[in-house]
């Protein structure tokens, strides 16, 4: 297995909807969860961190809600961007994927002007689309 | 005037100057517009009624009187314009002066240099007119303007806002009804209890949610009432009803000056919605949740503090907390973030204020509203 799965989202249900069509793609998948994007920002920066102990090896695919308190999912792109930059964080380990209820285009357009993320999604992500998604982004033994 | 004028096409005839027509002519006096005119030594040779009048004066008795005593403290602002008409430039301008009515009027002041036959200046002709309800208003329109760029902006941010905020639930209902769908389909009923469940919480946030738009936007839009406030049975019955009892220790203190009137449903928006906060955002470890309220005040203004021992706000959302649909992270679940902009816009509403200080140990709002009575 060599994909990390990462839902970041505050609304429990939103999480729960994006395991659910995770596990119908069939793709085998570990996953991490986190409620905001202090705590994911805090985490890949922890080398206790799963997030961190695993990266190495893996693609680590992240599912990024756009709404959230504290950090948004803007600013939360923008920090791993800037470790990125400062060479903190590895490079080409971050596949990132904005999601949002909003179909407002500002926010679609916000979303892929930042270099690093690879799509914007309406919610619900259903698994076809998640699928075609790992397959495009990810190289995963299958 | 008759030689004024010539009868028949209105264009003047005569062209020698005000001095030599003025005095005779009845229109000098009765027109409008301050007239006047002053000698090198700026003192009055000549003016109209109105001139006279706008400071409270008789055209007799303002003849040879210096400038600076009919425009007062007026005059400095005055006198570098004069000094340059003086010196043959037109000049125009508009200043505060003072009116016979104790009030200053914008005017707007025209100096035209006087000439003799060998083009010397010998004096300057002052032509004046009140504009100052139009300054005034033009002033009140520009406040206006820029009130309505700010609520428009503020209309922008906010149906953003709740477009996500409303729209973010009923995606989540629908999705789950999906979820429902397929399981019953397949089959596979453990999750459908649940599943029901979490969307009956969502209909039910979102209700709530809607209902405090509606709240928000009635206080933007209602007019202030000034009930007879029995504060202590109010803030009594806003802590039954949170069950504040079953959460914390309740102390309250009650010292504030009686009789109070207020508006009886903005107070309570403001006090059930710092309350509510203070029952939501306990600290688990600590022993013992506590909540104190206190009032204290004078005739005309009631002072009042909410106190709690909860989490607190961390430091770097405190410049938030008023904002529209501001939430804490981690406890996303419970609000709709709009309690707190609820209470800043009745506060504001009621021209009260409101201050807050939090840290881990202790978070304190602190709000004062106006005495209604006392204010009329």
């Amino acid at each position: 297995m060599n994909l990390l799965f990462v839902i970041v989202d505050d609304e429990e249900t939103d999480r729960y909807l994006m395991r659910r069509s995770l596990k119908k793609t069939g793709v085998d998948a570990e996953l991490l969860e986190f409620s905001t994007g202090d705590d994911f920002i805090a985490a890949i920066y922890d080398d206790q961190s799963p997030l961190v102990i695993k990266s190495t090896a893996c693609t680590v695919l992240v599912v990024l809600d756009i709404n959230m308190p504290g950090l948004n999912g803007f600013e939360v792109v923008d920090k791993i961007a800037q470790g990125i930059e400062q060479e903190r964080l590895p490079k080409e380990l971050y596949v990132i994927l904005m999601c949002s209820s909003s179909e407002h285009p500002d926010d679609k357009l916000d979303a892929l002007n930042r270099s690093i993320v690879r799509e914007y999604m309406a919610k619900p992500v259903t698994a076809e689309k998640l699928r075609d998604i790992i397959d495009q982004y990810c190289k995963i033994d299958q | 005037m008759g030689n004024a004028t010539k009868p028949g096409n209105g264009e003047f005839e005569n062209t020698a100057p005000i001095e030599q027509i003025a005095p005779n002519a009845i229109f000098f006096n009765e027109v409008p517009t301050l007239l006047a005119e002053v000698d090198t030594n700026l003192t009055y040779s000549n003016l109209n009624r109105a001139y006279a009048e706008f400071f409270g004066r008789t055209v007799e008795a303002t003849v040879g009187l210096h400038v600076s005593q009919v425009l007062g403290a007026s005059y400095g602002e005055a006198r570098q314009h004069l000094e340059s008409a003086l010196s043959g430039v037109y000049e125009r301008y508009q200043f505060l002066a003072p009116h016979n009515s104790g009030s200053d009027r914008w005017l707007d002041v025209r100096y035209l240099p006087k000439h003799n036959s060998k083009n010397e200046v010998v004096g300057v002709f002052v032509v004046v007119s009140d504009v100052d309800e139009i300054v005034r208003s033009r002033v009140v329109i520009e406040q206006r303007n820029k009130s309505l760029e700010r609520m428009n902006q503020e209309l922008i941010d906010f149906s953003y806002s709740l477009s996500h905020d409303l729209k973010a639930p009923l995606t989540s209902i629908a999705a789950l009804l999906d979820v429902c769908r397929e399981d019953l389909q397949d089959g596979h009923i453990t999750e459908l209890l649940p599943n029901i469940e979490r969307a009956k919480n969502h209909a039910e946030r979102l209700a709530g949610r809607i209902e405090n738009v509606l709240t928000l936007a009635k206080s933007e839009i209602t007019e202030c009432a000034a009930d007879e406030l029995n504060i202590a049975e109010r803030v009594d019955a806003i802590c039954k009803l949170l069950g504040v009892d079953s959460h914390a220790e309740l102390v309250t203190e009650f010292n504030h000056v009686e009789p109070f009137f207020s508006d009886h449903t903005r107070f309570t928006a403001i006090v059930q919605n710092l309350l509510s906060n203070s029952v939501k955002f306990v600290d688990n470890n600590k022993p013992q949740h506590r909540i104190s309220i206190r009032t204290w005040g004078d005739e005309e203004w009631l002072h009042c503090s909410i106190e709690d021992n909860g989490i607190g706000i961390p430091e770097k959302y405190q410049s938030k907390v008023f904002e529209k649909f501001e939430r804490m992270p981690n406890h996303s679940e419970s609000g709709s973030g709009l309690g707190l902009a609820i209470v800043k816009r009745n506060i504001d509403f009621m021209e009260g204020e409101i201050s807050f200080q939090s840290d881990s140990n202790t978070t304190r709002f602190e709000f004062r509203i106006p005495n209604l009575r006392a204010r009329e």
